[in-house]
């Protein structure tokens, strides 16, 4: 009862917030990836020192599993805390045939080192931490990613993106794993002055189950205004396990 | 499973130490952006004046494609290469093909990865640029309080990143860059003649829309003066572009009464433009020799504590000023920059030619430096540098130590042009700030036809 009327709480506040963001102005930069907006790859660069930044997605997922389906939606808020650093707070919520972690909270920090050089990507580390606030969790996950970015073309701002996360799974449930990966490899460039195409693909080992998932990821990031960033992407499984197909939109505002 | 957690802590501070590390021996910078101060008044600017804004941000795909096409490709090939991106970034404009302001990144991802300061120093500073036009622009912003947002858009640049340009008049900042004997000053003028006078397109555009603002007032006449502003730009402006860079001063008196701080930052601005494309294109040093001397102008036109005392010294030369009008004067040698030029060239001679000269000889040096301060290369014009036209002129000149280097910077000559300003100009009256109190009505601000 705790449980569900603090998912009921955290939703709200959240979802307030994005709304409160949507009535102000928005300095989203297409540019800067993010994951899931609307693709899972993201680039080593943090958001700019006192950028508040709204985000939100809405996913639906066909899952591998007969008819199954599942429809996902994530606010999130990012504050550049300081320079070269980011903090987050989201929460996944699902609807459909799967639910479990939906609600779960995820705080997050992102540090980026360097920016860049002719020869060296940037590079960044991410750490986060599951809450088990969701549906059907257990014990506080903590996530660490390492990633890279590296402009490989400039004439078309061309840039491959690698990203590598592990998540230790504190309180494994029967059929859990307690040891998770994912391994993002991501391409994107700049085919007009407000738009970024991304292309990547996701190999990750699930928690259940012995399979890893792979998945085939393209997206589009468009500037609306100088504050504002709407994504749309989609993705085909590359294996049985993986999601027959998903379709994401996502919107970021900077206030 | 707490160790657990304890031990994955522990690693991740491993690692991040190690990142550290290496950043640090190896030199590497960071990004360090800062963000543009949280207001209601942001995007004012583009949602009054959509069209404007896209001219806006066509002109930063010029400044950012610019870099990387001067890095990328090869001097023996300027005037091909000339030719091409004068046509692209004309198309670009006036098709208007950005809907938002690109950062310099975005259209010069080299030159990010060569000098990530430059793009810092810039972009900060046309964030400044946007806040300000956002401030004009805002109708919920009463006319008489558009000063004071101004001067807290002005702190807020200048108090939140180490990069913002200066708020003393160019006069100064270009004495303390003392760029004029680096061997690359005047590449960019003269071997990208057509891509020169682009910018100076450019830094006739800008400001003369905070211009037709300030004679418009907050009401549905902005909309007008702007838009009238926009089609000189097409009919007059691009046809003929001006031959030197104009400075805020000469285009946009009433803007610089209000707020001479940021007036002066833009003019640091679009100079820094100026000498990081000569940087570029110059093809005698390696890429980091051309870090060591972008950092250093970078460094040496940056705010520095105190400078507020010197932004209301310069001159008003047209204060009647009509900003729809593109007059004769605009599009000549003969303006305040190049006085600024001509007189840092008069302050350096004694230290360079100490015995002096014949009456010959100064006549055809100064022909050499006004050739070398327009577009292109003219006939009897040396090639190369001003550096290279004045060693060919004079081979017993004497060069301080670290007036041509890389990086370096010859304090004794800065000194010396820096006495030079205030014995002339140490007594000039500050320019009167801008009565604000009541809303401008556009048909008393000018005479018809611009200038009184």
């Amino acid at each position: 009862m705790k449980k569900e009327i603090l998912q009921k709480f955290m939703g709200s506040c959240l979802f307030a917030a994005v709304g409160f963001a949507a009535s102000v102005v928005w300095a989203a930069d297409h540019s800067n990836l993010e994951e899931d907006q609307p693709v899972s790859v993201e680039d080593a660069f943090a958001t700019a020192y006192l950028n508040y930044e709204i985000q939100g997605l809405v996913r639906y997922e066909k899952l591998d599993t007969g008819d199954e389906d599942r429809l996902m939606f994530q606010p999130m808020l990012e504050y550049g805390v300081w320079r070269n650093t980011e903090v987050q707070v989201h929460a996944p919520f699902y609807t459909g045939d799967d639910d479990k972690h939906s609600g779960d909270l995820n705080l997050g920090a992102l540090y980026n080192f360097n920016q860049e050089s002719v020869m060296a990507p940037a590079t960044a580390l991410e750490g986060e931490l599951a809450l088990p606030t969701g549906e059907g969790s257990h014990g506080v996950d903590p996530t660490v990613k390492l990633i890279l970015t590296k402009t490989v073309e400039p004439e078309s701002f061309s840039r491959v993106h690698l990203n590598a996360a592990y998540t230790y799974n504190a309180r494994p449930q029967e059929d859990e794993r307690d040891h998770l990966y994912a391994l993002t490899a991501g391409y994107s460039f700049r085919p007009g002055a407000d738009t970024i195409v991304i292309v990547d693909v996701l190999r990750e080992r699930e928690r259940e189950g012995d399979e890893a998932i792979s998945l085939l990821e393209a997206g589009v990031r468009q500037q609306l205004d100088p504050l504002t960033v709407l994504g749309l992407g989609g993705g085909v499984g590359l294996n049985d396990e993986a999601p027959d197909y998903r379709v994401t939109l996502s919107a970021q505002r900077s206030f | 499973m707490k160790s657990a957690h304890v031990r994955i802590c522990r690693n991740y501070v491993f690692l991040v130490g190690v990142f550290v590390l290496t950043r640090s021996a190896l030199g590497w910078e960071q990004r360090d952006e800062v963000s543009h101060p949280q207001r209601m008044h942001n995007t004012a600017f583009f949602y009054r004046h959509n069209a404007a804004y896209r001219y806006a941000s066509a002109f930063h795909y010029y400044h950012a494609k610019q870099h990387d096409v001067l890095q990328l490709t090869p001097l023996s090939e300027h005037e091909k290469i000339d030719a091409w991106f004068d046509e692209n970034v004309r198309s670009f404009t006036v098709n208007q093909k950005a809907r938002t302001e690109p950062t310099m990144e975005l259209y010069g991802p080299y030159t990010a990865m060569l000098a990530w300061r430059v793009y810092r120093a810039i972009d900060w500073t046309h964030i400044h640029h946007e806040q300000t036009y956002d401030i004009l622009s805002d109708r919920g912003i009463t006319w008489d309080r558009k000063g004071e947002r101004t001067a807290q858009a002005v702190d807020y640049y200048l108090r939140m990143n180490e990069v913002a340009r200066s708020v003393a008049p160019l006069d100064i900042t270009m004495r303390r860059a003392a760029v004029m004997m680096k061997p690359y000053f005047g590449y960019y003028r003269n071997y990208y003649p057509r891509s020169a006078r682009f910018a100076f397109v450019a830094h006739w555009w800008h400001p003369v829309i905070y211009e037709a603002m300030m004679i418009a007032g907050n009401g549905d006449e902005q909309q007008r003066l702007v838009k009238e502003v926009d089609r000189t730009l097409l009919e007059q402006v691009l046809s003929d572009p001006p031959r030197r860079m104009l400075l805020s001063r000469e285009l946009m008196p009433r803007y610089a009464r209000l707020s001479p701080e940021s007036a002066n930052i833009f003019d640091n601005l679009h100079m820094l433009h100026g000498i990081v494309y000569d940087i570029l294109a110059y093809e005698g040093w390696t890429e980091d020799q051309k870090r060591a001397e972008l950092y250093r102008v970078v460094n040496a036109m940056s705010y520095q504590q105190g400078d507020e005392r010197y932004a209301r010294l310069f001159s008003l030369p047209h204060p009647e000023q009509d900003p729809r009008s593109y007059d004769e004067w605009m599009k000549g040698y003969e303006g305040e920059m190049n006085r600024i030029m001509e007189e840092m060239m008069h302050e350096m001679m004694p230290m360079m030619m100490p015995k002096g000269m014949d009456k010959d000889m100064e006549d055809r040096l100064w022909a050499q430096f006004r050739m070398k301060l327009s577009p292109g290369l003219e006939e009897g014009e040396i090639p190369g540098s001003l550096h290279d036209a004045l060693m060919q002129l004079m081979p017993d000149m004497e060069m301080a130590p670290g007036s041509a280097e890389p990086g370096r910077t010859s304090a004794p000559m800065v000194d010396m042009m820096l006495k030079g300003w205030q014995k002339k100009y140490q007594n000039l009256p500050p320019v009167e700030p801008y009565p604000m109190q009541q809303e401008p009505e556009p048909s008393r601000q000018v005479r018809a036809g611009g200038e009184s």
